[in-house]
């Protein structure tokens, strides 16, 4: 019994003693408080706090204005099967054109970010379809903005991205670059410290979900299903399989491996009404 | 680090490699307007032949037929023909029924065949063979290089290439039964190397193995080639701009045709043929790329007869007997 009321008294005396002590760290200046989180160790690693940041939705990249060639798709194949049907072959044909074209271009940038002036001039050329020139310029120039405006202060300096943005502006028009997405991202992600897997999957992740949300709005899925097939255990070995491919394919051996793609997104254009810009 | 860029054709004649399914053309300008052949090698299993433009033609040029024993290519077959057009020269490269590409026999064997063409200042080069035709079980690679000068707008040359593949032998109920089949075409500038176009494309068989993934011949949608013309310079700047406001004039997809009930024609306001074809046209770098697409080959080799014919350049170049590959 003499124990139990010991622990009692002395259970009351930390309950009184903890809100003072809340309230005398409270007085202390906020800096200090700030200083004894910084070992951030324990919430993630400055990696995947990178690769978390790149794969949200909210970068401004505008993604969201391209559906990669899905609304023309749509558009030229009278439904022949269910809207969930489409998306879904959809979506592993586009991903099996990107791991043969834009995916090795990807992953050079990365294991070469000095090259990257001449990647773009290589990507440049070999992109024959206006539409998707279109959609990768504009997103690569807008994440090199996002670099230049939001990243390069909390980044180690990039003399690459520099010397890329410049090129955007040189005025020798041969010299030119073009700012395309893949080789932007694969650099972006090196100077990040993501990994070269880590870079690919991250490309793909983003690839794989601008096409799913433009499915949502084009009303092909629904909120729900677009979340399942995200977590799909399909999708994640197409996407497993793409990064393999494009592992083994040099740059100069990257090529268009669904023909089909190309002639409905090069006819995106003709849409009498549309509502995406790819 | 990507690869350094390939080496062009030289310009001095050397002599011919004897090695089998090499070939070599050499294209010359005799003032005014005649043009020769100081050259031309092959070796089996290529087969050369050259004929000369009829001699009513005012500005003349030279015509070779590309052919191959047995109409075709059998495994681990190896063609490299290397040609070079002199300063104004015009060439006209042609086949004469489709290439068939037959089956491979060793595990390992590649069926392959490389172009290599230069054109110097002012030359023009046609290049309209017959389709590809891979066969069930073939593996292919082709790679055609072209090789431009620098500053080639102001020369008056340019080219039109096309590259065109079809499902294989569609009688035999073979569709896209292939192995493996890869086409490039390339376009380099001959000082700088620098690549100016790349238009490559690349088919797999998909493991069979794997019942959940969808065959190449399901991928195809129904459609039973695929065409890429290629057009580029000053000589051809008339196609170019044909090919271009024709398809800005293409019916808009999922509107309202406003026009039907005026003239009261089905196929379109001038009362031709509309062509059942799919097809785009991009404009990259300095090039205009026609690409088509269809679900019966005459439907497309129609089309394509019509955009060359009616862009009047290449007819007006090389008169019609060029559309051997299209009739």
């Amino acid at each position: 019994m003499g124990e139990d009321a010991d622990n009692k008294a002395l259970r009351e005396e930390i309950a009184g003693l903890e809100p003072r002590l809340q309230a005398a760290r409270a007085k202390l200046p906020s800096k200090t408080e700030i200083r004894s989180l910084e070992p951030c160790a324990t919430v993630e690693t400055p990696e995947m706090h990178f690769l978390l940041l790149l794969s949200d939705s909210a970068l401004p990249l505008g993604s969201f204005a391209f559906s990669s060639g899905l609304e023309s798709y749509t558009a030229h194949r009278p439904s022949t099967s269910t809207p969930r049907e489409t998306t879904e072959r959809f979506l592993k044909l586009s991903v099996d054109s990107l791991s043969h074209a834009a995916l090795p271009f990807v992953l050079e940038a990365h294991k070469e970010p000095k090259a990257a002036l001449t990647l773009d001039d290589i990507f440049d050329a070999s992109t024959t379809c206006t539409v998707a020139r279109r959609a990768s310029v504009s997103q690569g120039r807008a994440l090199l903005t996002v670099h230049e405006k939001s990243f390069s202060s909390s980044l180690p300096p990039s003399p690459e991205l520099e010397a890329y943005r410049r090129a955007l502006r040189t005025e020798n028009v041969r010299g030119r670059a073009s700012g395309h997405f893949p080789v932007v991202y694969g650099v972006l992600c090196n100077l990040a410290g993501i990994s070269l897997e880590g870079t690919g999957y991250l490309f793909l992740l983003g690839h794989i979900k601008a096409i799913l949300s433009a499915a949502v709005r084009q009303s092909l899925i629904g909120p729900y299903h677009m979340q399942a097939l995200l977590a799909a255990e399909g999708t994640r070995a197409i996407m497993d399989t793409a990064l393999t491919v494009a592992k083994e394919i040099a740059v100069e051996d990257a090529g268009q491996s669904v023909p089909t793609l190309d002639l409905y997104q090069g006819r995106h254009e003709l849409l009498y009404s549309r509502v995406f810009n790819s | 680090m990507p690869k350094p860029p390939p080496t062009p054709p030289p310009l001095t004649p050397s002599k011919p490699t004897p090695l089998p399914g090499h070939g070599s053309i050499h294209v010359r300008l005799l003032p005014p307007s005649q043009t020769t052949l100081p050259h031309l090698h092959f070796t089996y299993p290529l087969k050369l032949i050259s004929t000369p433009s009829p001699p009513s033609a005012t500005n003349t040029y030279q015509t070779v037929f590309q052919l191959a024993y047995g109409g075709g290519l059998v495994s681990n077959d190896q063609i490299y023909l290397r040609i070079v057009l002199e300063p104004s020269s015009k060439l006209c490269l042609l086949t004469q029924g489709s290439t068939k590409i037959f089956k491979q026999k060793v595990d390992g064997d590649m069926t392959r065949q490389v172009l290599d063409v230069r054109l110097c200042q002012g030359a023009r080069l046609l290049l309209l063979p017959d389709p590809l035709q891979p066969f069930e079980g073939s593996v292919f690679s082709q790679v055609q290089r072209f090789w431009l000068e620098e500053d080639e707008e102001g020369g008056g040359g340019g080219m039109v290439v096309l590259d065109w593949v079809t499902e294989g032998r569609a009688a035999r109920g073979e569709r896209w039964e292939l192995e493996r089949f890869e086409s490039r075409n390339e376009v380099y500038c001959v000082g700088s190397g620098r690549l100016l176009l790349r238009d490559a494309l690349v088919l797999n068989s998909l493991s069979s193995t794997n019942t959940r993934e969808e065959s190449l011949r399901g991928r195809m949608d129904g459609l039973v080639v695929f065409a890429t013309l290629i057009i580029r310079g000053s000589a051809f700047e008339r196609l170019a701009t044909f090919a271009k406001n024709k398809f800005s004039k293409e019916p808009r997809i999922g509107g309202m045709n406003f026009d039907t009930g005026d003239n009261g024609e089905a196929g379109g306001g001038d009362g031709r043929k509309r062509w059942d074809v799919l097809w785009t046209v991009s404009e990259v770098r300095g090039f205009v790329l026609v690409k088509v697409s269809g679900w019966v080959l005459e439907e497309v080799r129609g089309f394509l007869r019509e955009v060359l014919i009616d862009g009047g350049d290449v007819v007006g170049e090389f008169g019609e007997d060029c559309f051997l590959c299209l009739r």
